[in-house]
């Protein structure tokens, strides 16, 4: 039975968790939001490096904190801002007002941080409160929004785990769920075989400009030779050409047809596999994929990355079987297994889809379990000031 | 669970390249799903490719289902098959200099 127990939204989404967000609109306000989730159990804190001295990402950063706020995982959210900074709170409180989710606005300016932290405390608490009324209901996997990450890629990432984890995207999108491939860097040299599966002509275009933006960035940050992105550790390790390191990449995305492209923390108008136009850095793509409503992420690694997300479950697929077992407390799924002779991508698909839908329903992964939240990396690109 | 490895992984039934799961010494046996065994014709590293069928210079080579580039001279079954005699469609890679 391809369903899980999830709480519904009158949003009409559907959360895997139920937290109580307090999220940061800059830094300056980080203190605050920190003090006030450690103070309550049940509320997570999303602090961030921004909110202010970047104008060029003023619109991205607050279309993620917006998605941070209004996300499925989350019933309802406290704001906290400084009062002088750059970004806005208003328009952020409306949309998550608007997504029907309660959300408190505690300024730091107004009180100074002390009571601040106490009257975000009070607030957190009445939601954690309010929250715990909610109970899981069954619901399709269709309706779960699935993030795909790689990092700390291996030979074997693009032999076990990333078609592995095509494979579940394949699934998920035959359920009716979206899946979500991103990480532009890592699409360097595929345009015209992604390109041949786009759903429409515009879904084209917009394929070749994000990666032709991408493979130019690169070769302003990197120089002229950046797009021979094959290093001799990736030949050493049996990649011949760009295509082939690119495609063990994308790969994680199956061979489902390419039904939108969005910006970063954008959310998709279709279902299916989408492609978010991000970074291929791990720490600036989470709160991409989160900000734009995926309720889950998988997140192949062949050395090992512990990164997790505060209000997302992030599940961690090894490539390779030393792996799973050295960092066994960070990896939850072993596909290193596909290089037996009696597990194959049927198996591991049973296994993955399985799991996909116990963690959707409260399983917790071993990123949540080790409390690998850490630090929101808003994505940027410009110079501070 | 059996710890015995495969010999090679297939991605899709479109490829015409697998990869070595462990070294294939030259004159190893492979057998494949259609029911065919090819022979390793020369020393094939780990996690490097072997050619499933002829590709003849020109053609396209297939991992993923899709073409990762071009035979740049007559590859045969069981050869290797890696920067020797495949090549980049995509005119982007540049073959001097370093890359990071």
């Amino acid at each position: 039975m391809n369903t899980f127990m999830g709480y519904e939204r009158t949003d009409g989404t559907v959360g895997v968790r139920n937290h109580i967000a307090i999220l940061s609109n800059v830094a300056c306000a980080n203190a605050v939001a920190q003090h006030i989730a450690d103070a309550v159990p049940g509320a997570m804190a999303l602090c961030h490096g921004h909110g202010c001295g970047r104008k060029l990402e003023r619109r991205m950063h607050t279309r993620t904190l917006i998605g941070l706020g209004a996300h499925p995982n989350v019933y309802g959210t406290v704001l906290v801002s400084l009062g002088c900074e750059g970004t806005n709170p208003e328009p952020i409180l409306t949309e998550i007002a608007q997504s029907g989710r309660p959300v408190v606005h505690i300024r730091i300016q107004d009180t100074g941080s002390t009571a601040a932290t106490q009257k975000g405390i009070e607030a957190a608490r009445e939601l954690v409160a309010k929250a715990a009324a909610q109970e899981r209901k069954a619901f399709p996997a269709g309706k779960l929004m699935l993030g795909l990450e790689c990092g700390g890629s291996d030979a074997l990432s693009g032999v076990t785990a990333n078609p592995a984890i095509g494979v579940l995207s394949d699934w998920l999108v035959e359920q009716g769920g979206t899946t979500v491939l991103t990480e532009m860097t890592e699409l360097i040299g595929t345009t015209h075989i992604l390109g041949a599966r786009a759903a429409n002509e515009e879904v084209r275009r917009r394929i070749e400009e994000t990666v032709a933006a991408a493979h130019a960035n690169a070769v302003v940050t990197f120089g002229p030779h950046a797009s021979r992105a094959i290093a001799p550790g990736n030949q050493d390790g049996g990649m011949s050409t760009i295509q082939e390191k690119a495609l063990g990449c994308v790969r994680k995305g199956g061979s489902s047809p390419i039904m939108e492209v969005v910006d970063y923390a954008q959310k998709p108008s279709a279902s299916g596999l989408v492609i978010m136009d991000g970074p291929g850095y791990d720490a600036e793509s989470l709160p991409g994929l989160a900000g734009m409503g995926c309720q889950i992420i998988i997140f192949s690694t062949g050395r090992g990355n512990p990164l997790g997300f505060p209000t997302v479950p992030v599940i961690k697929v090894a490539s390779n079987t030393p792996l799973a077992e050295r960092m066994r407390d960070d990896i939850d799924l072993d596909a290193g297994k596909l290089l037996q002779v009696d597990y194959n991508f049927d198996d591991a698909l049973a296994e993955y889809s399985q799991f996909l839908l116990e963690v959707a329903s409260g399983k917790e992964t071993k990123a949540e379990l080790n409390r690998q939240g850490g630090l929101v990396s808003l994505h940027t690109f410009s110079r501070c000031v | 669970m059996s710890a015995e490895r495969k010999h090679i992984i297939i991605i899709s039934d479109k490829d015409n390249v697998a990869v070595a799961v462990d070294p294939l010494p030259a004159g190893r046996k492979v057998a494949l799903p259609d029911g065919r065994e090819i022979v390793a014709r020369g020393d094939i590293p780990a996690s490097h490719k072997i050619a499933l069928r002829d590709i003849p210079k020109g053609e396209s080579v297939y991992r993923y289902g899709d073409p990762i580039g071009y035979a740049t001279t007559d590859i045969f079954v069981g050869d290797w098959v890696h920067v020797h005699n495949l090549d980049a469609i995509d005119i982007m890679i540049s073959r001097e200099g370093e890359s990071s």
